[in-house]
């Protein structure tokens, strides 16, 4: 199974993060970038499939230099080979249309049976570049996938939805977009981490195409108020209860 | 949310990749399969063997050299790790000491082929476990008056003697014993289950009551001659091993000391008396910005010395000085945090008096803080008040 993990680096949320000046972008205080969640997930679970069926798991990126880094860690975990679309121009022309397009264009020059995606991006949460990629590629995709299995040559997976889940059977090739949770990422081993050291990141340079949305504005959500002490322990309930009720959250 | 540790003067920013992806690794670990367990773990004095082939895994033992099966990492992130390690609790920082800088080093720098292509891959792995026999019940800050025998018997040496206050020594399925042959002191591999040799453990310890910590008992054992370590002669070799370990020492004690100033300094911030933060308190306030003041020093210390080890430059005395200071420094630290928790520092839901209990085994193995003082006194005036 030659699978394809498409993954962001970016910004580590632990970080105190601010909105820059010009309100369309994030700064951080720090330095930490990381990979994005979702896609860890997706990583760790194309190494699985690999270590169980056999086959090849690539990692594709789109995004600065330094995302080598992301990309590095990734084939710590255990992927065989990484190749970065460094993004050219503005940061703003890089919307999830244009991402998608530049990676469709990728994956075109790349062999696979299936493409995974993290469900969205932990800074943009656009939620639609997986799709996005399908689209433009032409093949099936299932979204926000929590479990994959194989049975008789067809790939089972299976999505929740509000009363249950709902199970797909496919055959590859196909994109599907993963969600954060449905594995236990496994951390980059020393080993590892000296042998992605080692490996080159094949990068090409990209630029934007024509991005349809435009981000007008960041705006922090409104302060939260403090909350209020009603007490500890047993003695709180009855004054709890008394809120609760005040609120109408129970009868 | 992960720990992040007090970096005045951005260390951190001087971290290349590979540096900081080794320490997401190690960090994580330690948050993730130490911490919640470790406080059960000191409490029953329990080694955690369940993390043994978990820090095989990840790559952490003898993590600093090269080949057979090791990681081959550079010596700034190999003390990264071992900071790490501490910061979850100076036993597991301990274990991987003895294994990757008391035993592995050793067999690897002094070892014939054999002796690498047995044990190091196994080592490497945590498949196997190996421990360093030096102490012996009369001779601790003075090893080189050790009486363990090792005599020659055609091709086998017979070793009788005890060694005592022996790292993982009842794990060990590999111990390094340090003995004395009619040409000098030499090192020998010992194999659990060997006749004539028993492993047993030191109970009732209050420090590092995690650690595997015993005697090795030696009645007419006999141990082919191949076993010997042929490239080390005399007590040099294991004084060098010694630096590989308060190298790793240095290192984790910084680790100690942040988990304790981190907790006290969260602490500080929501414990109200007198309808203020503790830490609005003058008094409060000096013993953290004296932690901060001797955290930061350490750091700086071991950083240096890292890229000092990195060039094959580091002296016995660098390491000595670093060792001596940083575990004093995380001593007062663990103190000073223990003190600002209250009486909930003296409980182990929090770390420092964990920490701080530890840190007195720390202070005295791998050389006690006077030893290093009498090493640091000989540098300064040519003159050893010790030999
Ligand atoms: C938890 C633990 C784990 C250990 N693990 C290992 C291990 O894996 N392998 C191993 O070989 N050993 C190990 N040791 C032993 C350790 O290295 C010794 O305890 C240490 O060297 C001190 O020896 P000692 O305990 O016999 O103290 P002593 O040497 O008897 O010292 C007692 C006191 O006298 C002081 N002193 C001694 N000589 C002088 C002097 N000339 N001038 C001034 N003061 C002096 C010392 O500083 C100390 O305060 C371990 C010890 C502990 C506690
Ligand atoms: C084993 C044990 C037995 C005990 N037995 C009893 C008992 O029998 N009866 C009883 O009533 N109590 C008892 N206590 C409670 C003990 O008296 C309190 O722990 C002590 O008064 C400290 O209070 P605290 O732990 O809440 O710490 P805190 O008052 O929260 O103090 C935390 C830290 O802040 C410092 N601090 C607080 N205020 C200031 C300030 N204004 N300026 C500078 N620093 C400040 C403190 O010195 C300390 O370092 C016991 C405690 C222990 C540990």
């Amino acid at each position: 199974m030659k699978i394809v993990v498409c993954l962001k680096r970016v910004l580590d949320t632990q970080e105190r993060v601010e909105i820059a000046p010009d309100g369309k972008r994030l700064v951080s205080t720090g330095l930490d970038y990381v990979m994005n969640t979702h896609d860890e997930c997706a990583v760790e679970e194309a190494i699985r499939i690999k270590e169980a069926k056999g086959g090849q798991v690539t990692v594709l990126s789109l995004g600065p230099s330094g995302a080598t880094e992301t990309i590095r860690e990734a084939i710590a975990m255990g992927a065989d080979e990484g190749l970065l679309l460094e993004a050219e121009g503005d940061e703003e022309a890089w919307g999830p249309k244009s991402t998608a397009s530049a990676l469709a264009e990728a994956l075109k020059g790349l062999e696979f049976d299936l493409v995974f995606f993290g469900l969205e991006s932990g800074d943009g949460s656009h939620h639609q570049v997986g799709l996005a990629v399908a689209e433009a590629l032409g093949l099936p995709a299932v979204d926000g996938v929590k479990k994959i299995d194989f049975q008789d040559g067809k790939i089972v997976v299976r999505r929740a939805v509000e009363l249950g889940e709902e199970v797909f059977e496919l055959e590859p090739p196909a994109v599907l977009t993963l969600v954060d949770g449905m594995n236990r990422p496994r951390h980059p081993s020393l080993r590892g981490i000296m042998l992605a050291k080692r490996k080159e990141i094949k990068t090409i340079k990209v630029a934007p195409r024509e991005e349809p949305l435009r981000l007008i504005q960041l705006r922090k959500p409104p302060e939260r108020a403090g909350g209020e002490i009603l007490g500890e322990g047993k003695g709180a309930i009855p004054k709890l209860l008394e809120k609760l009720h005040e609120a109408g959250l129970v009868r | 949310m992960g720990f992040r540790g007090a970096d005045l003067y951005e260390l951190d920013s001087l971290l290349n990749e590979e540096q900081r992806l080794i320490r997401k690794t190690a960090r994580e670990f330690v948050d993730e399969e130490v911490l919640p367990i470790i406080k059960g773990a000191f409490e029953v004095r329990r080694f955690p063997t369940e993390l043994i082939p978990r820090l095989g895994e990840l790559g952490f033992l003898g993590a600093n050299l090269e080949g057979y099966g090791a990681a081959g990492v550079d010596e700034l992130s190999y003390g990264l790790v071992m900071e790490e390690l501490e910061r979850g609790d100076s036993a597991i920082r301990s274990f991987a000491s003895v294994q990757g800088g008391l035993v592995m080093w050793p067999i690897y720098t002094f070892g014939s082929e054999e002796q690498k292509e047995r044990w190091l891959p196994r080592l490497a792995r945590g498949e196997a476990v190996g421990c360093f026999g030096l102490t012996e019940p009369e001779f601790g800050s003075n090893p080189g008056g050790l009486q363990t025998r090792a005599d020659r018997d055609g091709d086998y040496y017979v070793l009788n003697g005890v060694k005592t206050w022996i790292t993982n020594a009842t794990l060990a399925d590999v111990a390094l014993v340090w003995a004395r042959t009619d040409e000098g002191i030499r090192g020998f591999l010992v194999e659990r289950g060997t006749p004539g040799f028993t492993q047993a453990k030191i109970e009732h310890k209050m420090s590092l009551r995690t650690s595997d910590t015993g005697e090795l008992v030696f009645t007419d054992c006999r141990i082919p001659a191949e076993n010997m370590l042929p490239q080390a002669q005399g007590l040099k070799p294991a004084l060098m091993c010694l630096n590989q370990a308060r190298y790793s020492i240095a290192w984790g004690a910084v680790g100690a000391a942040l988990a304790c100033y981190e907790e006290a300094r969260a602490y500080a911030l929501e414990r109200v008396q007198f309808g203020r933060p503790i830490g609005s308190f003058q008094l409060i306030q000096e013993k953290l910005a004296e932690m901060l003041t001797e955290i930061t020093k350490a750091q700086l210390l071991v950083f240096r010395l890292a890229q000092l080890k990195e060039e094959g430059r580091a002296d016995h005395v660098q390491i000595s000085l670093a060792k001596r200071n940083n575990v004093a420094m995380a001593q007062m630290v663990a103190r000073s945090a223990r003190e600002i928790l209250g009486a909930n520092g003296i409980t182990l839901d929090y770390q420092a008096v964990r920490h701080l209990m530890n840190l007195e085994a720390v202070k005295t193995y791998e050389g006690t803080h006077e030893i290093h003082t009498l090493i640091l006194g000989e540098a300064i005036t040519g003159l050893s008040a010790f030999k």
